[in-house]
């Protein structure tokens, strides 16, 4: 009977569960703004929100059966050591390997796209008959569109596990104020980083409109007029390279729309029929002191400086929300969008918004705001026209880009003569150098003084 | 005018036998015997004795067949209030006659038969029977009916087995005055239900039969044997009982003996007889000696088995899935 009690006491004392099989608890890391987590407010923009892991066995080049896995992730899960997963493996066993990839999906798509991913292949050490090797894989933003390591050159891995991640550290993420103070007709854009390009907002725009490429911009802090240059404003400027409106409105000739007049009656409309070489003068002529702003900086505020389609978010726009579709009278029967025109109306572009209620053409700062981003006037950046993926607009990461290459211009932003989908921060449409055109007009920019 | 038909029976008839007789010596025996028959049937009709009137005219009809006799067979039945029967006679005549080309009824009996049938149709009673099941066999004044039609006709048919209505719900055509309707099915009462019908009357008639019980009788070798039937004693061997038809568990049990337990279905009317066949009780297994040596081993076998399951059946512990709760099913 004793030797009964002894064998019941070492059975009882038995775990009826094996040691754990050997494994590797792979541990992401990064520096990317990510959305922060359930519940809380973004402080920054939010460049990445997909991780994916794909884990190759030894000799193979096509993840193994199941062995590719996506993950949304957030701030909260990395810095807190979370976001892992287990990688089991034949024990002693050299050669697999993990492709790790933490991309950018929101309002873009699922699938992880090159030029928004920043990739790393990693050599998993081999792991004994039971137990865990943690391992810890880096992403950083510098690398975006620039993997490291390939199936069969996998960078080593880093031994070990985080306790506290590094998400949202990026320093270029971080939204910088304005030092200088704005003047009575400005609006500080800090600055931050954003995705420049959107192939969500790529439209049948014609040649070169296409913006489906993506790279990571870092924008300075400057300072954008908060109205389209008006008639008033411009008035005692060299008038070269402006077309002066007819004072017809029949509505025959596309400059019966032009709204410079030498009338003090026309002031307040937005100055347009203007050239690229007029509005640049015009910025840096001595009264303004300024320059026109680059493209990038005109799609950042253009997105809400947060990436979203329109200046006020995601969700197309209706008419009276920004000034758009108000053509199809005379030369532009055929040719303009008029769903937003009255039937006896001449059209043309209106007097800048100065009451924000009336439109949601607004972006608001602080207690500032700037108006008609979105539509009333497309307007000169200063760029030079490139298409995408040319020099100026590889992928990766650009500080402050600006494009000077080249003779051709563009124009950002739609007008009262396009549709809705000219309205997009994305859209860019080119156009000649000397285009003097009535949807086209000036708003002038200047950076902040370097602290 | 049937005055008149019933007295022109006798020189017609003599015209159309002596007609036969020279024909064929063979059948002149017959003819002759017919013949005679026939003059019989006027002369007993004529003294107004219809039931030997028709003996006559039945036989005489049997030795050599004729519209004409048939026409007064019919008239025979039709005075012994037969209706039934009169009606279908009057028809066979008129076919008969129709099979000759109408030379052997003459044109005023052929109208007087269809008149005189019709005459009938207008007294026949009509009764709507229901019955509970097309399975009984049902029979009136014990006679079978006779499908004419969508109609079951009494009174046509001799005497025998009752016919199988064709649906549940049937209209019977019967001669007025009193009969006796009688339905029989296996395993139910039979009913027998007395019915008088007015002339020309129409009326229905439900029937509804009663199951039979089944009577059971049950014995077993052992004399004390008792007896249970649905769990409940009904008394020692032999018992006889009367039960509803139905589904029963029977029980024989006794003691010493292996309890004999079995279900019976009792159908109506059944008489089941059941022996129950008793084999003595065995040793109770606990008082034999292998039973404790096979339990010993048995347990130890239990042991052993109980060990080496908890030691094949270890489970690997799920994988760590990380903080994102996945693992990689690279094996």
């Amino acid at each position: 009977m004793k030797r009964v009690f002894v064998i019941a006491a070492f059975v009882c004392a038995c775990s009826h569960e094996l040691p754990l099989p050997g494994q590797v608890l792979l541990v992401v890391d990064t520096d990317a703004l990510l959305a922060p987590g359930a519940g809380q407010t973004p402080t920054h923009a939010i460049l990445f929100d997909m991780l994916s892991v794909d884990v190759f066995v030894p000799g193979d080049d096509d993840p193994c059966s199941g062995c590719s896995q996506q993950f949304s992730i957030d701030e909260a899960t990395v810095n807190q050591g979370h976001a892992s997963v287990g990688i089991p493996a034949q024990s002693g066993v050299s050669g697999y390997r993990a492709r790790i990839r933490l991309y950018h999906t929101t309002k873009v798509g699922v699938e992880s796209k090159p030029d928004s991913t920043i990739e790393t292949v990693v050599a998993l050490p081999p792991v004994d008959d039971t137990g865990e090797i943690a391992i810890t894989v880096f992403l950083a933003t510098d690398d975006v569109a620039n993997p490291s390591g390939t199936l069969d050159a996998p960078v080593a891995a880093t031994l070990g596990a985080i306790t506290n991640g590094h998400a949202g550290t990026w320093p270029g993420g971080a939204v910088v104020p304005c030092t200088d103070t704005p003047s009575d007709d400005e609006v500080c854009i800090p600055g931050g980083a954003f995705w420049m390009g959107n192939p969500a907002a790529s439209f049948a725009g014609g040649a070169g409109t296409a913006t489906d490429a993506q790279r990571i911009v870092v924008v300075s802090p400057f300072f954008l007029e908060a109205y389209e240059t008006t008639v008033a404003d411009f008035r005692g400027q060299p008038v070269s390279g402006v077309v002066a409106w007819t004072g017809s409105t029949e509505g025959t000739d596309p400059t019966d729309w032009c709204t410079y007049s030498s009338s003090k009656s026309r002031d307040a409309l937005p100055l347009n029929c203007i050239s690229w070489q007029a509005a640049s003068s015009y910025c840096h002529s001595p009264q303004k002191g300024k320059m026109l702003p680059t493209e990038a900086q005109l799609e950042f505020v253009e997105g809400g400086m947060r990436n979203t389609l329109y200046v006020w978010g995601d969700d197309d726009p209706a008419c009276g929300d920004a000034a758009f579709g108000l053509s199809g009278f005379g030369v532009w029967f055929d040719s303009g969008h008029s769903e937003c025109r009255l039937p006896s109306s001449f059209g043309g572009p209106l007097a800048p918004h100065r009451a924000p209620a009336r439109s949601r053409d607004v972006l608001t700062i602080g207690d500032r705001a700037v108006y008609d981003l979105a539509g009333n006037l497309a307007e000169w950046p200063s760029d030079a026209y490139e298409p995408q993926g040319y020099d100026c607009w590889t992928s990766g990461v650009l500080h402050d880009p600006e494009c000077t290459t080249g003779t051709a211009r563009l124009v950002r932003g739609g007008s009262w003569v396009s549709g809705a989908e000219n309205l997009r921060a994305a859209a860019r449409v080119p156009r000649g150098n000397g285009d003097a055109a009535p949807d086209v007009g000036v708003r002038c920019a200047r950076p902040d003084k370097a602290p | 005018m049937m005055k008149a038909l019933t007295i022109g029976w006798l020189m017609l008839a003599l015209t159309l036998f002596v007609a036969s007789a020279r024909a064929d010596d063979a059948a002149t025996d017959t003819t002759e015997r017919a013949r005679a028959d026939f003059v019989r049937g006027v002369d007993l009709a004529g003294k107004g004795l219809w039931g030997e009137a028709l003996g006559a005219f039945e036989q005489s009809a049997k030795l050599r067949p004729h519209a004409l006799t048939t026409y007064n067979v019919a008239t025979c039945q039709r005075a012994l209030g037969e209706y039934t029967r009169a009606r279908a006679t009057y028809t066979n005549a008129l076919d008969e006659d129709a099979r000759t080309g109408g030379a052997e009824l003459p044109a005023s009996y052929a109208e007087e038969a269809k008149t005189r049938r019709a005459d009938i149709d207008a007294l026949l009673a009509h009764v709507n029977i229901t019955l509970d099941s097309v399975e009984a066999t049902l029979t009136i004044d014990g006679r079978p009916l006779v499908v004419e039609g969508s109609l079951l006709v009494a009174g046509i048919a001799a005497a025998g087995a009752g016919t199988s209505p064709p649906t549940a719900h049937f209209e019977v055509l019967a001669d007025p005055g009193a009969h006796v309707i009688t339905v029989t099915r296996k395993g139910f009462a039979t009913i027998a239900v007395n019915r008088t019908f007015l002339p020309a009357s129409r009326g229905a008639l439900d029937l509804v039969m009663d199951r039979l019980p089944a009577t059971l009788r049950v014995s077993a070798p052992q004399a004390d044997a008792i007896v249970k039937l649905n769990g409940r004693d009904i008394g020692v061997v032999p018992v006889d009982t009367t039960r509803p038809a139905g589904n029963y568990t029977l029980e024989v049990v006794a003691s010493g003996f292996v309890p004999y337990r079995t279900n019976l279905v009792l159908l109506p009317g059944q008489e089941a007889n059941l022996r129950a066949p008793l084999s003595p009780q065995p040793p109770a297994i606990t008082k034999r000696w292998w039973f404790w040596a096979g339990a010993g081993v048995l347990a130890a076998v239990v042991v052993g088995v109980g060990v080496g399951v908890f030691y094949a059946t270890r489970t690997t512990p799920p994988p760590d899935g990380g903080g994102l709760g996945w693992s990689a099913p690279t094996h």
